[in-house]
C-alpha cells in the first residue's frame, strides 16, 4: 500500500534540472521525498527549476523544504528557480515571504 | 407746193390736214398703233383749224375717253389708266384700262394732238411697256407729222408715208422687244427674289406664272405638278380666263403636251395646236377653250421631273420662237428651285419640328430629374411631376395609382385635379378599368362617353376625365404595380399613339424615382428608429447599476431583458451607509427615447432622493411624485416598487406607486403579497403612498417584478401569471437568486414558444441568509499520515459551504499547520499509546470555527520565536513557519489549556 500521493520525476533541459513535483507538499509527503530531492539538487550542473505545477498544496514543511534547497544550491553555486505557482500555494509563499528568495516564473518556458 | 401735213392756224397754233384720204392713213396708223399694244379700240384726237379736238377712230366709252385726250392734250404727257380707275371722285368706274399719249413736242409749239387706246385683249390692263412703247409710237409719229408734206395728186406721197409709218411700226417692234428683253431680265430677277424672300410657294408659283404670262404675252399659262403616284400631272397654278375649269383636269403621263414633256423632260413647241394629235384635248373640253398654240418645259429637281410648265396662245404674234424656249426654261428652272426650295423648307420644319418635340420631352426628362433630386417625399415628386406630365402631353390632369400590397391590398391614387395634386386611397372593389390595365399590362386609350360614366367605378369616375390615357407601369425586377394616367387632352380627337410613346418614355424615370424615394424613406426611417434604439440603450444601460451588492446579509441576484431594443423597466439598488440598503423595480409607460429619458429623468430624481434624504419609501416616492409631475409634460408615468432594508434591524420597508404587489417568500416556503397603495408617479400632483414594514427572518426571500414576468402568454392566450411565477421560485428557493432569476427566465421562454418577447421581463430576488449551524467532530491517530486524511476531512465538510475566496485554502493551510504541530512536535516526546488529536467544526451561518484538542505537552505560544528566513537560509533553524502561517491566514486563533489538554481555537469567516 502506497500512503504516499507524491511523486518526484526530473529531466534535464538544457543547463538546468527541472524537477516536476506532483502532489501536496505537507509534513507527510516531505518527508518522504526530501532526501530524493536533495539527491537531485546535488546531482544538478548549472540550473534547477522546481515546477510546482502540479502542487495544489503547500504547508510550512514544504517551504522548508524548498528553502533547505536554496540554502543547498547557494552552497554549490547553482541558480535554482521555481515555476507554475498555483494560487493556494503562491499565497503561502507570500504570507512567509519567500517568494522573495526564490526567481519564480510564471511557467517552466520563462524558467528555461 | 403742197401744204404740209401739220399746218399753223391763222391763230398761231398747229393743226393736222384731214382730208379723206389722210383719214383713211390715220385709220392704218390706229389699227397699227392697236396692234402694238393689243388694244381693242383706237383713236386720234386731233386739233383742227379752229384749235379743237377731234376724234378720228370708234371708240366705246366716248365720254371718257374724250375726258381723257383733253387732260393728255393739256398736259403733253402720256398716261395709263386701269380698268375700274375713277376720272374724277364720284365718276363711274372705267370699263377698260386705257392709254393716251401726246402727240406734239414738249419743247416747241407743235401741238398736233393725242393717240389713245381702250381696253387691251387677253389681259386686265395695258402695262407700263404698252405706255412706253405707245408713248414712242407717237413721239416718233410726231416727227413725221411735222416732216410730212401733204399733196392731194401726189401718190407717191401717200405711198411714201405709208412706207414711213411701217417703218415707224417695225421701229417701234425692235424698241418693244428690246424692252421686252430688258422686261424679261427685270422679271427673272424680281421672280429670283421673290423665290428667296417669300415661304408661301402657292403665291410664288402664282406670279412666277403670271409673270410668264405677261413675258410671254400669251393668254394663259399653267403649272402642272406630278402627283404622289407619278401617274398624272394635275394643275397647280393656271392663270388666264379658264383658271377654274382647267384646274380639275389630270393630264396622264405620257399622253399630252405636258405629259409627252414630263417623260422627255425636254422644253416643247406646238404652234398648231388644232391640228396636232398629240394635243390632249380633254383640257380644251372641259374649259371650252381653243388652244392653238403651246410652249412646254420641264420642272427639274435635281435629275427627276417633278412638272411641266406651259404658256399658251400667244397674244401679237402667231407662233412661238425658238427663242422663247431658253427664256421659258428659266422661268421653269425657277419654279423648280422656289418648288424645291420649298419642299427642302417644309422638309426642314419638319425636321425641326420633330427635333424640337424632341428637346422638349428631353427638358421634361430633365425637369422630372430636377424634381426627383428635389423631392423628398412622394407627394412632392407627385406634385412636380404630374404637373410635368400634363404639361408635356398637352392634358388637362394627370395621376398615379399605385397598388399597396400589404395585409390588406389598397389602392393609393395621386392625383392632379386643378393643378393641385390630392393624394387619396380607394378599396380594391373601387376600381375596374385601371385595376385590369394594370393586371393585364395593356394600356388604356379612350374618350369618357355617356355609357363610359355608367360603367365607371369610383376610381374611374374620379380621375378620368373627357379622354384619358391610361399606362400600367410595372418596371421589370420591381415590386411597382401601377399606372399612369393623363386625362383631358387640350385638342380634338383624345390622346394617340404619339402621346403614348412619350408617356412611356417618361413613366419609366417616374417609376424609378418613386421607387428610390420610397426605399430611401424605408432606410431612413429605419436608420432613425436604429439610431434612437441606440441612444435610448446607451442611456438605460449608464441608469440601471452595473454591478451586483456583495453582501454577506443576503444574495441579490436581477436581470432585466427587454421586449425589443429597448426596455421600459428599470431597476435600481444601492448601499448607503454600513447597514441600509435600497432596492427598486419600476415600469415606464411608453416605449423608446422620450419614455428612455423619463426613465433616466425619473430614476435619477429617486436615487438622487434616496441617497440624500433619510425619507421613509413611503415620504421618498411622494417627493419623487412631486418632481417627476413637475417635469412630465408628455403625460408619462412610472410604475414603481421601493424598498429599503436595514441590515441591524433586518426590516424591509416598502412602498408602491401604482406598482404590481410584490413577492415575499418566507423560508418554510409559505409567501405574502407586498401590498402597496399611491398612483404612478408623475399622473397627479399630489400623491399619497402606503406600503409597509416586515421583517426578514434568515431564508427569506423578496422577489421584485415588472409584469413583463407574470403577463407572458403560452399559444392558447393563457398567461404564465403571478401563481406559476411564484410555485416556480419556491421550488428553486435553495439555489442562489441569479440562478432562480435565470431559471425562471428559461421556463417563461418556454412558456411562451414564442422567439419574441410580450413585454419587458424584470425580475429582481433579494435571498436573506439562512441561519445555518452545523456541527462535525472527528478524532485522528497523531501521526504524520493522519494529516492528509485531516485535510481531506476538512474538505469533505467545508468545500461546498465556503464562498469567500481563498477562505478554504487558508482554513486547509492553517489546520494542517495546526495538526502538524501537534503530530511533529506535541506529540513528539510522548508516552502515550496511542496519541491522537480531535477537531471539532462548527459552521454557523457566515462562519466557521474549529477547535483541536490534544493530550501532548502543554503548548506554550509564548515561546515560539518570530519565524526568520534568514536563520533558516544559514541553517541555523530548520522551519518554524507554521505557528506564523495559521495565525496569520485565519481570523482568529487562540490556545487554551484545560482538563489537560491543549485547545486550539481557529475561527474564520467564510461568507
Amino acid at each position: 500500500m502506497n500512503e504516499y500521493s507524491i511523486s518526484i520525476r526530473s529531466e534535464t533541459i538544457g543547463d538546468s534540472e527541472v524537477v516536476h513535483i506532483q502532489g501536496n507538499l505537507d509534513v507527510h509527503n516531505t518527508h518522504h521525498i526530501e532526501q530524493q530531492l536533495m539527491e537531485i539538487v546535488r546531482g544538478a550542473k548549472t540550473g534547477i527549476i522546481f515546477d510546482l505545477g502540479e502542487v495544489n498544496f503547500i504547508s510550512s514543511a514544504g517551504i522548508r523544504v524548498l528553502v533547505t534547497s536554496l540554502r543547498l544550491c547557494q552552497d554549490l553555486g547553482i541558480k535554482i528557480s521555481i515555476c507554475s505557482l498555483k494560487p493556494a500555494v503562491e499565497k503561502v509563499f507570500d504570507v512567509i515571504g519567500i517568494n522573495q528568495l526564490f526567481l519564480i516564473h510564471p511557467d517552466l518556458n520563462s524558467a528555461l | 407746193m403742197f401744204p404740209p401735213l401739220v399746218q399753223k392756224s391763222a391763230e398761231g397754233g398747229y393743226f393736222v390736214s384731214s382730208t379723206s384720204e389722210l383719214v383713211e392713213l390715220y385709220h392704218f396708223i390706229l389699227g397699227q398703233a392697236k396692234r402694238l399694244v393689243s388694244g381693242k379700240a383706237a383713236a386720234f384726237y386731233l386739233k383742227n383749224a379752229q384749235g379743237n379736238l377731234t376724234r378720228v377712230g370708234s371708240i366705246k366709252d366716248i365720254d371718257s375717253a374724250g375726258k381723257i385726250a383733253k387732260h393728255v392734250f393739256k398736259s403733253k404727257k402720256g398716261i395709263r389708266l386701269k380698268k375700274g380707275a375713277h376720272l374724277t371722285p364720284g365718276a363711274s368706274p372705267l370699263e377698260d384700262s386705257y392709254l393716251a399719249c401726246y402727240i406734239g413736242e414738249d419743247l416747241s409749239e407743235l401741238s398736233i394732238g393725242v393717240l389713245l387706246l381702250e381696253g387691251i385683249n387677253h389681259f386686265e390692263n395695258f402695262s407700263e411697256q404698252d405706255l412706253n412703247l405707245i408713248n414712242y409710237f407717237s413721239s416718233n409719229l410726231t416727227a413725221l407729222f411735222r416732216d410730212s408734206v401733204y399733196s392731194d395728186n401726189e401718190k407717191q406721197f401717200y405711198s411714201s408715208l405709208v412706207t414711213s409709218i411701217f417703218l415707224l411700226v417695225d421701229n417701234s417692234n425692235i424698241h418693244n422687244n428690246n424692252n421686252r428683253l430688258q422686261y424679261f431680265l427685270e422679271e427673272i430677277i424680281r421672280v429670283a427674289i421673290l423665290i428667296n424672300t417669300s415661304l408661301d410657294l402657292d403665291k410664288v408659283l402664282e406670279m412666277v406664272m403670271v409673270s410668264a404670262k405677261s413675258v410671254f404675252r400669251t393668254e394663259a399659262s399653267s403649272l402642272l405638278l406630278l402627283d404622289d403616284k407619278k401617274e398624272f400631272l394635275v394643275f397647280n397654278t393656271v392663270t388666264g380666263d379658264k383658271k377654274e375649269e382647267v384646274s380639275k383636269v389630270k393630264v396622264p403621263i405620257g399622253q399630252g403636251i405636258a405629259g409627252t414633256v414630263a417623260i422627255t423632260k425636254q422644253p416643247m413647241i406646238i404652234n398648231d395646236a388644232q391640228n396636232d394629235s398629240r394635243v390632249f384635248r380633254e383640257v380644251d373640253k372641259a374649259s371650252n377653250f381653243v388652244t392653238r398654240n403651246i410652249l412646254a418645259a420641264p420642272l427639274i429637281a435635281g435629275e427627276e421631273v417633278i412638272g411641266v410648265i406651259e404658256a399658251i396662245n400667244t397674244i401679237d404674234r402667231n407662233n412661238f420662237s425658238q427663242n422663247d424656249i431658253d427664256f421659258f426654261l428659266s422661268f421653269s428652272s425657277a419654279c423648280a428651285v422656289a418648288i424645291q426650295k420649298t419642299t427642302l423648307l417644309n422638309n426642314l420644319n419638319l425636321a425641326n419640328l420633330e427635333l424640337q418635340q424632341k428637346v422638349e420631352t428631353l427638358e421634361s426628362l430633365f425637369e422630372l430629374s430636377q424634381a426627383v433630386l428635389e423631392s423628398h417625399d412622394e407627394l412632392g415628386l407627385m406634385s412636380r411631376a404630374l404637373s410635368i406630365l400634363s404639361k408635356e402631353l398637352n392634358a388637362a390632369d394627370a395621376g398615379m395609382v399605385i397598388i399597396l400590397e400589404g395585409k390588406k391590398k389598397q389602392i393609393q391614387v395621386y392625383a392632379r385635379q386643378n393643378g393641385i395634386v390630392f393624394e387619396s386611397v380607394y378599396e380594391m372593389t373601387e376600381s375596374n378599368l385601371i385595376l385590369e390595365s394594370i393586371e393585364s399590362k395593356e394600356p388604356l386609350i379612350g374618350t369618357v362617353t355617356r355609357e363610359d360614366s355608367d360603367i365607371f367605378f369610383s376610381l374611374e369616375s374620379f380621375v378620368l376625365k373627357e379622354s384619358y390615357l391610361v399606362l400600367p407601369v410595372t418596371p421589370s425586377g420591381s415590386s411597382l404595380k401601377a399606372a399612369l394616367y393623363v386625362c383631358g387632352k387640350k385638342k380634338k380627337g383624345g390622346f394617340s399613339e404619339a402621346d403614348l410613346r412619350m408617356l412611356k418614355t417618361i413613366s419609366s424615370p417616374l417609376a424609378k424615382a418613386y421607387e428610390n424615394l420610397r426605399l430611401s424613406q424605408e432606410i431612413i426611417t429605419k436608420k432613425s428608429i436604429e439610431k434612437e434604439i441606440e441612444i435610448t440603450r446607451n442611456i438605460q444601460n449608464n441608469i440601471l447599476p452595473n454591478a451586483l451588492i456583495k453582501s454577506d446579509q443576503f444574495d441579490l441576484g436581477v436581470k432585466s431583458v427587454a421586449a425589443k431594443e429597448v426596455s421600459g423597466d428599470f431597476y435600481d439598488f444601492h448601499q448607503y451607509g454600513s447597514h441600509n440598503f435600497s432596492f427598486l423595480v419600476a415600469d415606464v409607460s411608453g416605449k423608446s427615447l422620450p419614455a428612455a429619458i423619463f426613465m433616466a429623468m425619473s430614476s435619477s430624481i429617486i436615487r438622487t432622493l434616496s441617497r440624500t434624504t433619510p425619507l421613509s419609501p413611503s415620504e421618498l416616492l411622494l417627493r419623487a411624485n412631486e418632481l417627476i409631475y413637475e417635469d412630465s409634460q408628455s403625460g408619462m408615468f412610472v410604475t414603481l416598487f421601493f424598498a429599503n432594508f436595514d441590515s441591524i434591524s433586518k426590516k424591509i420597508r416598502f412602498a408602491s406607486a401604482g406598482h404590481n404587489d410584490q413577492l415575499w417568500i418566507r423560508n418554510d416556503g409559505s409567501y405574502e403579497l407586498l401590498k402597496g397603495k399611491g398612483a404612478p408617479l408623475g399622473v397627479v400632483p399630489m400623491g399619497k403612498y402606503l406600503g409597509g414594514e416586515i421583517d426578514m427572518a434568515p431564508g427569506d426571500m423578496l422577489v421584485f417584478y415588472t409584469d413583463g414576468a407574470i403577463e407572458e402568454k403560452n399559444k392558447i392566450e393563457e398567461e404564465f401569471g403571478l401563481e406559476r411565477l411564484i410555485s416556480e421560485i419556491i421550488l428553486r428557493k435553495h439555489k442562489p437568486s441569479q440562478v432562480i432569476i435565470e431559471e425562471i427566465y428559461q421556463i417563461i421562454r418556454e412558456f411562451s414558444g414564442e422567439s419574441e418577447q410580450y413585454d419587458d421581463f424584470t425580475v429582481m430576488i433579494l435571498k436573506f441568509a439562512e441561519n445555518v449551524t452545523e456541527f462535525y467532530s472527528h478524532s485522528f491517530p497523531a501521526v504524520s499520515s493522519s494529516i492528509p486524511k485531516f485535510r481531506d476531512f476538512l474538505t469533505e465538510k467545508l468545500k461546498d459551504k465556503i464562498l469567500r475566496e481563498f477562505a478554504f485554502d487558508d482554513i486547509l493551510v492553517s489546520l494542517d499547520e495546526a495538526a502538524t504541530n501537534i503530530v511533529m512536535h506535541g506529540y513528539a516526546e510522548t508516552e502515550l499509546a496511542n496519541p491522537m488529536f480531535q477537531c471539532e467544526i462548527l459552521i454557523d451561518h457566515d462562519r466557521v470555527f474549529f477547535t483541536l484538542i490534544d493530550q501532548a505537552k502543554r503548548f506554550q505560544r509564548d515561546l515560539v520565536p518570530l519565524p526568520s528566513l534568514d536563520e533558516n537560509l544559514r541553517g541555523e533553524r530548520r522551519g518554524g513557519f507554521g505557528v506564523f502561517l495559521m495565525e496569520k491566514l485565519m481570523d482568529k486563533v487562540s490556545y487554551e489549556f484545560k482538563d489537560n489538554k491543549n485547545h486550539t481555537y481557529l475561527e474564520k469567516r467564510i461568507i
